[in-house]
């Protein structure tokens, strides 16, 4: 079905996204499938059969070689796509690198999932931080809607010629990956209209003008290649926000905002977490204000660059910040932890920062978890200096 | 008014409660619902047990995690009543949609403190022909009894999704499997 106008549908956050990108007309998808991934690209793949999009699907032996295909396609100017999950994202890592260090506007999907041994297909994040220092943007979804939303504005930022650096979605295997919700989908000429001509992407490889990318230059000339890519992350904020604020006129859901604010206003403790878990943080953050509780939730939405500004914003007031992670540091704490702790000495903020490690291998993060952790944290049971592991309801 | 329910699914690999699950989602969101539908999955594979929570609310649905609670249980063969505890933590007074094929004089007495729509799906789904595989497919009839508790989706609704969903023949077995088990309730 070609989208004519606008339309509501009960959709996987997989198929929302697949969706997303046969909208964004793609030129080239080099996948190969891994659970729960796998379902993008095998409705991407039905897509092409039955000619509603017109790309080429490049069935590739292993996920390094997918982002190698990737390099390739988006080097030679092409809208480019690839999903991936877990080991596959890993059996990739290189080439991540690469496409980041060469600024592809490659757009990813990242489903997250847990990495084994031993064997495990459902969700934690350890997979997508492994992507935190390579240069990418990353975001984080915590709904199918979300997952449509920004796959669209995914290609609009990678492909700014003053940003040009890939962009990976990120959601929750099988929580958001699987789990069937209204989607509301933008009609094609809205997509056609909301994003650049793919025809603008400048290659990177131009037969007129051959040269030679990836050698061995000076080692400062790489120091600089990194710095630069550096002050293009920062600077890609504003247009990140930009593009957020011309897709919540176009559909009245804000993304403009970076991060997604729940009853944060008069909070005095702010619950952060990112992706699924977010809806569940949310449903506490209602259970508690029934209490007269003040408490609010932030999903940060956007991982990478960093959306300081909004963050210190949302945490102006608050005297309390429990960070959830469902990713951990061996010898360190949790993964999101370390990025709020930092925010709270730069700044000066006088606020209590506690670490909560959730959810590893798929464990199911729920509502009474966050009430567990805000009573126990308030009766003074933990403070601010150990990493409080929470399976179950228990604590581990 | 606001109106909120948590269904269960218990079934087998096979049978198609995930996809029953979505189109129920569907069917409300068309009468102006939120639904949402979260399929457990671990390693399937046809015949073992699997389950599917359905949340319907008049309200936003935030919550992705687990029916501890259900209102509704819907079990598509009664010999998972003895495999898998499938009334666990359902509601007092709660709804037991249950295929009623192979349901023993035995398993009604596990059933009597629930509010039970025994349906013979398999009887219901070989008489409107509808089968995948050769299998019957027990979940619309299912579906009807479901429809028929929650009381918020009207016929025409559910036809319209469902022929939207399969054209055809195919689309026209499954209106006939829905309206039969909502005749036989209806009796």
């Amino acid at each position: 079905m070609s989208i004519t106008s606008r339309v509501k549908k009960v959709l996987t956050g997989n198929h929302a996204t697949a969706y997303a990108v046969m909208q964004a007309r793609v030129d080239v998808i080099p996948a190969y499938p891994i659970t729960p991934q796998t379902t993008i690209v095998e409705k991407l793949d039905e897509f092409i059969e039955n000619g509603l999009l017109d790309a080429s699907m490049i069935r590739v032996e292993s996920e390094h070689s997918a982002m190698a295909a990737a390099i390739g396609a988006s080097a030679a100017g092409a809208r480019t796509y690839t999903a991936t999950s877990s080991h596959g994202l890993l059996y990739m890592y290189e080439n991540l690198w690469w496409a980041a260090n060469a600024r592809l506007p490659i757009v990813a999907t990242f489903v997250t999932r847990a990495i084994g041994p031993p064997w495990n297909i459902w969700s934690d994040h350890q997979d997508i931080f492994t992507l935190r220092d390579t240069g990418w943007i990353l975001f984080m979804a915590k709904n199918a809607q979300e997952a449509y939303d920004l796959t669209i504005q995914a290609f609009k930022i990678a492909e700014n010629p003053n940003i040009r650096l890939p962009v990976g979605v990120g959601y929750d295997g099988f929580y958001t990956s699987h789990t069937s919700e209204p989607v509301e989908m933008l009609s094609q000429d809205e997509v056609d209209s909301f994003l650049p001509d793919k025809r603008a992407i400048k290659p990177l490889l131009d037969p007129e003008h051959p040269y030679t990318i990836g050698n061995l230059p000076d080692a400062s000339f790489n120091f600089l290649i990194r710095k630069n890519m550096w002050s293009s992350m920062e600077s890609s904020l504003d247009y990140i926000r930009k593009v957020g604020y011309e897709y919540y006129l176009l559909t009245g859901r804000n993304y403009g905002d970076l991060v997604d604010k729940y009853r944060t206003d008069d909070a005095e403790t702010i619950f952060v977490s990112i992706g699924a878990m977010a809806n569940e943080g949310i449903v506490a953050v209602d259970k508690l204000r029934a209490r007269g509780v003040k408490v609010g939730h932030m999903a940060l939405r956007l991982l990478r660059p960093f959306p300081t500004a909004e963050v210190l914003d949302v945490l102006d007031g608050a005297d309390r910040v429990i960070v959830f992670s469902r990713a951990l540091s061996m010898g360190k704490g949790g993964v999101l932890f370390t990025e709020l702790a930092d925010l709270a000495y730069r700044y000066h903020l006088d606020i209590d920062v506690y670490d909560v490690v959730v959810g590893l291998s798929g464990v199911e993060v729920v509502d009474n978890d966050f009430i567990k952790i805000f009573r126990d944290v308030s009766e003074g049971v933990f403070d601010n200096k150990e990493t409080i592991f929470l399976l179950g309801g228990k604590y581990v | 008014m606001t109106f909120s329910m948590e269904i269960r699914w218990h079934g087998r690999g096979g049978h198609g409660i995930v996809s029953a699950s979505n189109l129920l989602c569907e069917m409300a969101m068309r009468k102006g619902y939120y639904g949402i539908s979260i399929p457990i999955f671990g390693a399937e594979r046809r015949g073992a047990p699997t389950k599917v929570y359905t949340r319907i609310s008049s309200r936003p649905i935030y919550k992705r995690s687990e029916i501890k609670n259900p209102d509704m249980v819907v079990i598509t063969d009664a010999t998972l009543l003895h495999i898998v505890d499938p009334l666990n933590g359902l509601k007092k007074g709660g709804y037991v949609v249950i295929n009623s094929h192979r349901l023993g004089e035995d398993d009604m007495s596990l059933l009597s403190q629930y509010n039970v729509i025994p349906i013979n799906a398999v009887d219901i789904a070989l008489k409107a022909d509808l089968r995948v595989g050769g299998i019957p497919v027990v979940t619309i009839p299912l579906l009807g009894g479901i429809l028929k508790v929650i009381g918020i989706i009207d016929l025409d609704t559910a036809v319209s999704v469902i022929r939207e969903k399969w054209e055809g023949e195919l689309g026209e077995k499954n209106v006939k499997a829905l309206e039969m088990a909502m005749e036989v309730i209806k009796a």
